[in-house]
């Protein structure tokens, strides 16, 4: 493993690592329960003891920002999991094996890449229903083709390289080729398509969960949060303008981890 | 010539896949279209009839066969909610996301490009600095969110436009694009952040190879090298970049509909998924994965005009 | 016929407004032609169950529809049932025979008269049952539909029905129309002009308009989809009037351009119990949810403490039937609750789902606090979004569900047409409420012609299914309707209707 030291991946790792730990936390404990309403606090500006204030119900935003973030982040893992578990499979068998597999794979990749994410996703959300599980499964099927994609390149790339062949004529088995030899090979640019890709689903299940799908109500999302700001504008504009800022913060830390990867690992292309 | 036309029927393939797997996933959808449409108060026998009338209980394949037929004459059915042509619903909504996706690419290009090239020109400097890391929280901001707070800066404290005052083509030109100005730009503004980044990292590694320096030891000014040659080639991986970026619009404008209340296509998709319109979920479904298909045609087209290397 | 004295028992500002249009009726001038101008009213959602009168069934489509079709008889703003298109009617001494003198001089938006063939065939059209249940239920009683001559229609029931003159409201139109689903065609104040599909939908005064015309010339019906955007949309001068706005939104509104009217909703908003589903089949838990829940404090969240409680199925707008001692049947008790979950054998409580329609803002609301409240018997609620359609198909339809929060309402202005649906047998009966008691006092409160056992039995209905904790009663909602300062003119009715017609601009 190279040593990652340039300025975007240490400053995108310190965010991240920071949206990380809220998330955490906000697993076992928040300032308030997120929940818990009040009606003299309805519309209450930040204050010391609640620092982004409250919303319509008199609710803590700032405890409910944490667990928006902790739903965002756990839809976002699911996401990225299923999108490289079968993003790595389907790509590394195309791009090891090619003919006629590969042509029928990538025909179906097509399909869905012709397809923007979020529509794919909304389409099958349709079909399975709303609800958090449902989001994670349906966003991760609409990644797939990316990270086939991808991985797909790499592999075409590494397949004609003399280490795969001298494997090949030391006897080394196909499955044994393209996890054990080649795969560790990609892992730069696997990892740096992870963080795009964790980037992304950050972005769509904000935008889903502002159509209304996704996460359900008393629990908090960001994109729901933003969506019911809306209306109180004018009386409560923090009721928006921080889950907006927490969305725009993860993304940032996964986008300058991605940046940092790739900065260090492409060599000659960009600098 | 070959490989084009081969394209060509690639392309079609693609689309007959896409339109058979968006009407297979209606078929298990929950819901019913008929008991939707008849309502709460719907006996059995009258959901049973209305299936009928619908054509609902026929056989899935001679459904579908019967769909593709029509698509291809270009009649892409009755909607069930509102008894009108589907294809002159989609005449109707189609230019409302055309524009604002066009103005959206427009905003795109007329921004990066020189910014890009400023930034590139200075790179490494206080000013590329300073660009780069404005660029790169710009790039973090979802459209949406940008959308809400420029409709309460830019319209209810500035009142430089009317929040949801969209204003239909068919009455004024004029205002429909002036309102459209806003969404659009709001979906501009993350693309265009990526398109400088890409375009000014792909100049500087351009200016680093061998013709370059060949070309300014043979006297040229910089100016001249920076268009003639450096552009020109940095600009290939770009319009790959723009083309995917199309797509990428057309599917962020059902968000920023929403925040803008624009009655378009995404509107239009949104609302006949909730009503079970299938007529007008997989013409629309079918339409946009059919610009996205011809959208990498085109780009897969002039990237083989410009860089005559690629096979 | 039924009159609703305490119909608005709050918002004097209402009844200064109500007040104003009587006077300004009185002194004639607004009475007189309309007056050109344009207003633009939001509605949340398109006219997408069609423009065909008998076969809408969405309240969203069905009160816009009010503006353009008419029937024999129609409601004026205080409930009553008052002549429209008949001029006045006749019903036999047993109940069985309606006579109909028509109106003359009426015609119908495209300029032909309307006449006594229109208004047979528009009862045949909704009467005819070949293909199963008519397009109005209660036209399934009628024996014949006879013109006697060109300004006379009588007709025969099969059996006496007091409330069968309610279902006469029904829309008369034209019978040359070959294709109602399209050509929009009937006799009211406005006519149909077009519309664009999820934008907007375009009315025009009718200008040979039978009676009182209507005063504002255009009214452009604008789809506000998103209900977040509606303050921003009248804010920002997109829109002039819009129904049905939240207390929250109508207190963002302080200052503006706009002012807000109040009224109530007449429906019976509740967290309707699957009675046929464990846990809730055991009475003992239902009351024990009744007895947790405290709609008071719902009310504060959702509606700004504005609505109106109720212990019943059934909202104040009916005087005669509502009763206010039945709001008290279950005050807020934590220890009564945990001790008849504890009876029940849920010691501990129990998790469950409460399917949400999507689009109703205030349901949704009503259920995130009802999950708050439910924790303190250790009771967990879950919430679960379904789209309108699912509601439908799978909660309405298909009762398969635990909870869910809704409103229902009256199709017509009657005390069956409320709790017809909780008979054991009922086709509409989604939460499987099933007491032989209550199936007794229905049938004998629909098979009288005498008021005062009529009215006895259907209040002997409410208590059965406040006392049997049939559902969790909560409130009947107040609605604020927001209108630019420079209209005035607005009526709230106590069933699901925007009259148009009555809207006038205060100046030039």
């Amino acid at each position: 493993m190279k040593k990652y030291d340039n300025f975007n991946f240490k400053a995108g790792l310190i965010i991240t690592a920071v949206i990380v730990l809220i998330a955490v936390v906000g697993c076992f404990a928040t300032p308030y329960p997120s929940t818990q309403m009040n009606m003299e606090l309805k519309f209450s500006a930040p204050t010391a003891s609640h620092i982004m204030g409250c919303d319509n119900y008199g609710r803590d935003i700032f405890s409910r920002v944490m667990e928006g973030i902790r739903n965002t982040l756990f839809i976002a893992l699911g996401t990225v999991a299923i999108g490289t578990f079968f993003g790595v499979i389907i790509g590394a068998v195309c791009g090891y094996f090619g003919g006629r597999i590969d042509d029928a794979l990538m025909r179906i990749n097509d399909v869905m890449f012709s397809f923007p994410s979020i529509l794919l996703a909304l389409v099958i959300v349709s079909i399975l229903g709303t609800g958090s599980f449902n989001v994670v499964i349906a966003l991760g099927i609409a990644f797939i083709p990316s990270f086939a994609r991808i991985v797909r390149a790499e592999y075409k790339k590494n397949v004609a390289l003399d280490y795969v062949q001298s494997a090949a004529l030391f006897g080394a088995g196909h499955l044994r080729i393209i996890f054990v030899h080649i795969l560790p090979n990609i892992i730069p640019v696997l990892l740096s398509a992870v963080m795009i890709g964790f980037n992304n689903a950050v972005l769509a299940e904000a935008g889903l969960s502002y159509l209304g799908i996704g996460v359900q109500p008393p629990e908090a999302s960001l994109g729901r949060m933003l969506s019911e700001a809306q209306s109180y504008m004018f009386t409560a504009p923090w009721y928006a303008i921080f889950p907006g800022i927490a969305i725009a913060v993860m993304v940032l830390g996964f986008a300058l981890v991605a940046e940092g990867i790739s900065e260090d690992t492409v060599k000659g292309g960009f600098r | 010539m070959k490989q084009v036309f081969k394209k060509i029927i690639s392309m079609f393939a693609t689309l007959l896949i896409v339109s058979a797997v968006v009407f297979a996933a209606f078929e298990i959808i929950p819901g019913d279209p008929a008991t939707s449409k008849l309502g709460s108060n719907a006996t059995a026998e009258a959901v049973a009839r209305l299936r009928a009338q619908m054509g609902l209980d026929r056989p899935f394949i001679v459904r579908f066969l019967s769909w593709l037929g029509d698509m291809l004459k270009g009649d892409m059915g009755i909607s069930y909610s509102y008894n009108m042509k589907v294809s002159s619903m989609i005449v109707d909504k189609l230019p409302i996301t055309l524009v604002m996706t066009a103005i959206s690419m427009i905003l795109t290009l007329v921004i990066s490009v020189p910014t890009a090239i400023f930034l590139a020109k200075y790179a490494k400097s206080g000013i590329d600095r300073t660009g780069q890391i404005m660029n790169q929280a710009l790039m973090a901001v979802p459209s949406f969110f940008l959308g809400i707070l420029m409709t309460w800066l830019f319209g209810m404290v500035f009142k430089w436009f009317r929040p949801g005052g969209f204003i239909s083509y068919r009455k004024n030109v004029a205002g429909f694009v002036g309102y459209l100005f806003w969404p659009s730009l709001a979906i501009a503004i993350p693309k265009c952040a990526m398109s400088i980044k890409l375009l000014r990292s792909a100049i500087l590694s351009e200016a680093d190879k061998e013709y370059v320096r060949t070309a300014y030891s043979r006297g040229n000014s910089t100016m001249e090298v920076l268009y003639r040659h450096v552009l020109k080639n940095a600009l290939v991986p770009l319009i790959t970049f723009w083309g995917m970026t199309v797509a990428d619009m057309i599917a962020g404008s059902i968000v920023i509909e929403q925040v803008f209340n624009i009655p378009g296509l995404g509107r239009m998709l949104l609302t006949s998924i909730s009503n079970r319109d299938y007529p007008v979920v997989e013409a629309v479904i079918v339409l946009i994965a059919f610009v996205v298909v011809l959208m990498n045609f085109i780009v897969d087209l002039i990237c083989r005009k410009v860089d005559p290397r690629i096979k | 016929m039924m009159t609703f004295k305490k119909l608005f028992r709050k918002g004097i500002a209402l009844m200064l407004v109500t007040m104003a249009v009587a006077l300004s009726g009185c002194s004639g001038d607004k009475a007189e032609g309309t007056s050109d101008g344009t207003i633009t009213i939001g509605i949340p959602q398109d006219l997408e169950d069609g423009l065909d009168p008998h076969k809408v069934s969405a309240a969203g489509t069905k009160e816009i529809l009010f503006n353009i079709f008419e029937g024999l008889v129609k409601y004026d703003e205080f409930g009553n049932l008052i002549p429209a298109l008949a001029q006045k009617y006749e019903i036999s001494e047993d109940g069985l025979t309606y006579r109909f003198s028509l109106r003359s001089g009426v015609k119908f938006h495209d300029g032909s008269d309307m006449s006594a063939d229109d208004v047979v065939y528009s009862i045949e059209r909704c009467a005819d049952a070949t293909a199963g249940e008519p397009l109005v239920p209660a036209f399934s009683n009628i024996a014949s539909v006879v013109k006697e001559d060109n300004s006379t229609v009588v007709i025969t029931l099969n059996a006496a029905d007091t409330e069968f003159l309610a279902s006469l409201t029904t829309a008369v139109i034209p019978k040359s129309n070959d294709d109602p689903a399209t050509k929009v065609i009937g006799t009211g104040p406005y006519r149909y002009v077009g519309r664009s599909p999820q934008e907007s939908i375009e009315l025009e005064a009718f200008d040979k308009y039978w009676g009182n015309k209507a005063h504002i010339k255009n009214v452009v019906l604008k789809i506000v989809a998103n209900p977040d955007a509606i303050v921003m949309e009248l804010t920002g001068g997109s829109i002039d009037m819009i129904c049905r706005i939240t207390d929250t939104q109508a207190e963002e509104l302080k200052g503006s351009d706009f002012k807000v009217l109040e009224g109530t909703m007449n429906l019976v908003q509740a967290m309707y119990l699957n009675n046929a589903v464990k846990p809730f089949d055991d009475v003992k838990v239902r009351q024990a949810l009744c007895y947790a829940i405290d709609p008071q404090e719902i009310m504060d969240f959702v509606s700004g403490g504005k609505g109106t409680e109720v212990g019943s199925s059934m909202f104040p707008a009916f005087g005669k039937y509502y009763d206010e001692s039945l709001n008290h049947v279950y005050d807020r008790d934590i220890d009564k609750a945990k001790a008849l979950l504890k009876e029940a054998g849920y010691p501990d409580g129990f998790s469950f789902t409460v399917s949400v329609p999507s689009n109703y803002q205030q349901h949704i609301s009503t259920a995130e606090v009802i999950s708050e409240q439910l924790k303190a018997i250790g009771v967990d609620a879950k919430i679960s979004l379904i789209e309108w359609d699912s509601w439908l198909s799978d909660v309405y339809v298909g009762r398969n569900f635990e909870a869910t929060v809704v409103g229902v309402d009256a199709s017509t202005l009657t005390a069956r047409a409320m709790l017809e649906r909780f008979v054991s047998d009922s086709g509409k009966n989604f939460v499987n409420f099933s007491s032989a008691a209550y199936d007794e006092a229905f049938k004998k409160a629909i098979g009288t012609v005498n008021d005062g056992i009529q009215t006895e039995s259907y209040k002997e209905c409410l208590s059965i299914l406040a006392n049997e904790a049939a559902n969790v009663y909560i409130q009947d909602l107040p609605t604020f309707v927001a209108i630019r300062n420079n209209i005035d003119g607005y009526k709230f009715y106590p069933l699901y209707v925007q009259d148009l017609a009555s809207l006038y601009f205060t100046e030039k």
